[in-house]
């Protein structure tokens, strides 16, 4: 499984959605249950799954579901 | 420091108007000024009370609305919901806000007890009562405002909202005009809102503290930014530059989650903002003063109430910085006792129950005797405190068992009810325990006892997540052997935290 595999599995098990719902163009406020609580357990899933820890600047450019992605590939390459 | 901002005595003789009075007053007095805005749309205080007035007739005519009547709107927080509210106001309705994520149990629960005239915004799958979207409300034909408008009674029902109940089925409360405009009057001078204010709101107006809050900003004749919520802070720290807003609101979830994903970003603006209200949840005394080191120059006010009593008590933390682990002082125009359990007055320093009077304090309920929730013209709020020497009000613990997530407010028992449903021979009781994550509060806990039961957590947890509420779902089970009780036979929460 790739990165985007992976982060798209994190994230459709986090907010309860189906994997093929998901895309790079997904985003926050997209589901229901991507609200405040949505984005934390999803972040901090990411952060458990890719063994990181984002800064909060950081945190606050990931907006979609690409942002994330791109995020973890410069996390996990540092 | 902008003190000026801070508690204002009112030693004038204040005549108090409907919201609806004060918001066609500035349509007059200040047409132009920019009342609503609602993303890239603007509305100034007299297009405001132009589509008010349009939205009334069309509600009137089309949809055969009239006073007494009672409307379901779901609290969806866009324009066409702000017109529709005080529309209905002006016809004599009663608005019942909703949350657009109720599930279809709990709206059929409400609509039975409530049988409404009309739904606006929200899907109907129960009976045949009329459903109409909100898009019916926006571009409407204006049409010519009478200069002799009759604006709602001061006494008569403005709102019913449901709150939490103690038996675990919601309590519906009926605010009349009166109450709406006093507590108004209370927030606005405390904080101290006026025409220079743009606020951004960014909480749920389906909870009375979010609701307030734009009615507090459009009362006061200010500029309120509508925005879905926080979950994007990028996004919510744009519309903070785009709009050089000055007032914020949240719950201390919120601030939770900012700080979290942000740091301390939002101190950036400690000098454009001029107030922060928090509320609807408890925050602890460290948070309070790291909060006036990030935002010296800011009126952080922090307000205790209820659905049935708002915004009773306030504090300022940077004026209070020696009492932060209170809930503060009665709100302007609030007179607050504490009672034992015989209704007898005690003095400060005594423990007892919290009770409010005053003018924003609810006195009518559906379904439910007044009698058992006053003590004469007290409110009883079920939570226990006591009144210290500097006469602030410090709150020991709630009566009530109702679990906080993060300011929505749950009864034990409608979880309880649930497990219930799923098995009536599983006997099932829920706590709040402290939300790990640090930012909601608290979260559910379910115990549920061992005995013959086939089930196992995975199979409660699906049906509850069909079934509740998202925040409603225990993130939480363990099996216990007995469910502790009294002798009476009522169940002890508390041994099991």
């Amino acid at each position: 499984m790739n990165i985007t595999e992976k982060v798209i599995n994190v994230i459709a098990e986090a907010i309860e959605v189906e994997v093929n719902k998901i895309d790079e163009d997904t985003a926050i406020g997209d589901f229901p249950n991507w609200d405040s609580m949505g984005q934390l357990v999803i972040i901090t899933s990411l952060e458990k799954e890719f063994d990181i820890k984002f800064d909060p600047e950081d945190i606050m450019e990931l907006e979609d579901v690409g942002d994330m992605i791109e995020a973890i590939e410069a996390y996990t390459n540092l | 420091m902008k003190q000026s901002r801070r508690i204002q005595t009112c030693n004038n003789i204040f005549i108090l108007n409907t919201l609806e009075y004060n918001i066609h007053n500035w349509s007059i007095t200040t047409p132009d000024k920019i009342a609503l805005i609602d993303k890239k749309k603007t509305f100034s205080y007299k297009e405001l009370f132009e589509n008010i007035w349009a939205s009334k007739i069309l509600l009137e005519l089309e949809y055969g609305i009239s006073k007494g009547d009672t409307v379901v709107l779901a609290a969806n927080k866009n324009v066409a919901f702000v017109f529709t509210y005080f529309a209905l106001h002006l016809i004599g309705a009663k608005v019942l806000p909703i949350d657009e994520q109720i599930t279809q149990d709990r709206l059929k629960f409400t609509l039975d007890k409530i049988n409404p005239k009309l739904i606006v915004g929200l899907e109907n799958k129960i009976n045949n009562i009329k459903t109409i979207e909100f898009d019916c409300f926006t571009d409407l034909e204006k049409s010519s405002i009478p200069l002799d408008i009759s604006f709602p009674n001061l006494e008569h029902s403005a709102d019913l909202l449901f709150t939490t109940g103690t038996t675990g089925e919601p309590k519906g409360v009926l605010l009349s005009h009166r109450n709406i405009a006093q507590s108004v009057n209370n927030i606005n001078s405390f904080i101290g809102n006026n025409q220079n204010d743009t606020e951004l709101l960014a909480m749920p107006i389906s909870h009375s503290f979010g609701l307030a809050r734009l009615k507090c900003v459009l009362s006061a004749g200010g500029t309120l930014v509508l925005l879905g919520n926080i979950v994007n802070m990028k996004r919510m720290f744009r519309m903070f530059d785009e709009y050089k807003v000055t007032g914020f609101g949240m719950v201390p979830a919120s601030w939770s989650y900012i700080k979290k994903m942000s740091g301390n970003k939002l101190a950036e603006y400690s000098n454009q903002l001029n107030y922060i209200e928090f509320g609807s949840a408890y925050m602890s005394a460290e948070d309070k003063m790291a909060l006036t080191n990030l935002f010296p120059n800011t009126s952080l006010c922090m307000h205790y109430g209820l659905t049935e009593a708002s915004r009773s008590t306030f504090m300022e933390f940077n004026t209070s910085k020696d009492h932060l682990n209170t809930i503060g002082k009665p709100s302007p125009n609030v007179i607050i006792n504490i009672f034992d359990e015989n209704g007898k007055k005690l003095s400060k320093e005594e423990e007892g129950e919290i009770c409010i009077k005053g003018d924003h304090v609810s006195t009518e309920y559906l379904n439910i005797e007044r009698n058992d929730l006053f003590y004469g013209e007290y409110f009883r709020t079920g939570d226990i405190g006591l009144i210290n020497k500097k006469d602030y009000i410090v709150l020991k613990g709630r009566s009530k068992e109702i679990i906080n997530i993060g300011g929505k407010k749950l009864s034990p028992i409608e979880v309880e009810d649930k497990i219930k449903e799923f098995d009536s021979e599983l006997e099932a009781v829920c706590i709040g325990i402290p939300d790990v994550q640090g930012v909601l509060g608290e979260v559910v806990k379910v115990f549920v006892v061992k005995g013959n039961s086939i089930y196992d957590f995975e199979e409660i947890d699906n049906f509850l997540k069909k079934k509740l509420e998202k925040y409603k779902v225990p993130v939480e089970y363990e099996w216990i052997n007995e469910v502790p009780k009294t002798s009476s036979g009522k169940i002890q929460r508390q041994k099991l935290k």
